[in-house]
């Protein structure tokens, strides 16, 4: 197995980097870059290869794995990287305030950030994000999805598969796509969804003090649970919403066809607005 | 190779999953590393800890399936020692009272339509919520003893956004007050306290800051 390291070192500036090793298709890639952006782009070739600017920037490893670090700096000479990696390898990501663009690969891609903004884009096999602060952006049919954030927003477009979504108070949005599992949870944040649904789906939704907002795709069917304890509850619905006699709050169930798909929507005291189908 | 990576390395290695071509070079860092010798010591001594706890609280209704899916521990690749030890105790010691206290039918559904007199928690609820409270102070203190390598402005958000679930928690109890039954109320405090223990997870395993 060949073992190497590579250093790229410069004490006063920035240095180019043009690092290649060869990598098993199936690779690993570890990355840990402090700040800066990243661009990592899958390519159908066995190789990984790094260009840009950094300081200190160490690439070891072998073929089957890839250490990628660059984690001693300040933010004022950050590393403005672009790795092109087999499309096929699995991606571990680690920053602090590092801006990540992950796209066109297929095996799995793991990301640890605390400010940086994650875009993903494409249809690796398993996404899993954890963020303080920055934003997440995936877009692409991606089988399974799973992503939890502080304050940061989650935006997800043209989902496929399993989407498995947590805030506190970031934003949560979906559109597009066709999903076959939706968890959504967030706890002041709002939540906006507007995608189609495979027809067993599993919908869960909730939102403790957020704004939820749901369009429903024309031809939906399954039982919907709408309740909200102290928000209030309206939209295009097909069943009258039942309020309680005395305080605020509202719920409404009803059943649209035959399937046996389930949508659960709460809110505790976040207002329910339900569009279509 | 960074220490912050050997040291999440640590778990694989004492579960014996350590990638064959990385073994060799996490043992020889170990060998120079006094912080990784140390975190491999403690992984070893919350293993066992771990090893030592009953494995399950049979669920007595279906509803366990829902419960359990909203409190066991996502599963994640590199599931540090103590987080695992920790969810273990939390999981075992909330079942009984988790299980007793959201299966118990709702005795007057008209609770929710007249304001009554605000009654106590039940005592399962409570117990877990106890419970919940000790993980997440277990959770927190860990936090703290990290503040000091951490990025502030994380550290920040992170206490704010604790500020957002505590609000949360004390607005389902306040509405549990006049409604005890409530199950939607119920699964929310449930699902709010579980939000809080995702987040001191997520917050203490943070990576330090440059």
């Amino acid at each position: 197995m060949t073992i190497l390291t590579l250093i790229a070192l410069s004490a006063a500036h920035a240095d180019a980097v043009d690092l290649t090793v060869e990598a098993a298709r199936d690779a690993t890639l570890d990355i840990d870059i402090a700040c800066g952006t990243v661009e990592v782009v899958g390519t159908g070739k066995p190789l990984v290869h790094v260009t840009g600017q950094a300081t200190g920037l160490e690439l070891d490893g072998g073929a089957h794995r890839v250490g990628i670090s660059a984690v001693d700096y300040d933010n004022d000479d950050c590393p403005r990287l672009h790795i092109e990696a087999p499309s096929g390898a699995t991606v571990r990501f680690e920053g602090r305030s590092t801006d990540a663009s992950i796209k066109n690969l297929t095996g799995r891609v793991d990301v640890e950030v605390i400010s940086g903004d994650i875009r993903i884009a494409g249809t690796p096999e398993a996404v899993d994000v954890e963020a303080i602060s920055g934003t997440v952006h995936l877009r692409g049919p991606m089988p399974r999805v799973d992503v939890e954030t502080v304050s940061g927003d989650v935006t997800v477009e043209e989902p496929a598969g399993r989407l498995t979504l947590e805030s506190v108070s970031g934003d949560i949005s979906i559109s597009g796509g066709k999903v076959a599992m939706l968890d959504v949870e967030a706890v002041s944040g709002d939540i906006s969804l507007s995608t189609a649904f495979v027809a067993s789906v599993a919908v869960d939704v909730s939102t403790h003090s957020g704004r939820l907002d749901v369009v429903l795709p024309k031809g939906v069917q399954g039982a919907f649970e709408l309740s909200t304890h102290s928000g209030d509850l309206e939209g295009d619905l097909p069943t009258p919403v039942e309020r309680p006699q005395y305080g605020p709050g509202a719920s409404c169930s009803f059943a649209l066809g035959t399937s046996d798909a389930r949508f659960s929507l709460e809110t505790f005291s976040g207002n329910i607005r339900v569009s279509g189908p | 190779m960074t220490q912050d990576r050997y040291l999440l390395w640590i778990d694989d290695y004492v579960d014996g999953l350590l990638a064959p071509e990385d073994l060799q070079g996490f043992e020889l860092h170990l060998e120079s590393c006094g912080t990784c010798q140390h975190a491999l010591a403690e992984a070893r001594a919350l293993a066992d800890l771990a090893g030592e706890l009953p494995e399950s609280v049979a669920p007595s209704r279906d509803l366990w399936q829902d419960i359990d899916a909203r409190i066991a521990p996502k599963p994640v690749t590199r599931l540090p020692w103590a987080r695992l030890a920790l969810a273990a105790v939390v999981l075992i010691a909330t079942t009984a009272g988790l299980t007793s206290w959201l299966v118990q039918p709702p005795e007057t559904v008209a609770a929710a339509e007249a304001p009554v007199e605000a009654p106590s928690m039940p005592l399962a609820a409570t117990e877990w919520e106890a419970q919940m409270q000790e993980a997440t102070t277990a959770l927190s203190e860990a936090l703290e003893a990290r503040r000091g390598e951490l990025d502030p402005e994380a550290v920040r958000i992170v206490e704010e956004n604790l500020v957002l679930i505590d609000r949360a928690i004390r607005e389902c109890h306040e509405a549990l007050g006049t409604d005890p039954e409530n199950p939607r109320v119920k699964a929310a405090l449930l699902a709010t306290w579980q939000r809080k223990v995702d987040l001191l997870e997520l917050a203490t395993r943070m990576p330090r800051a440059s």
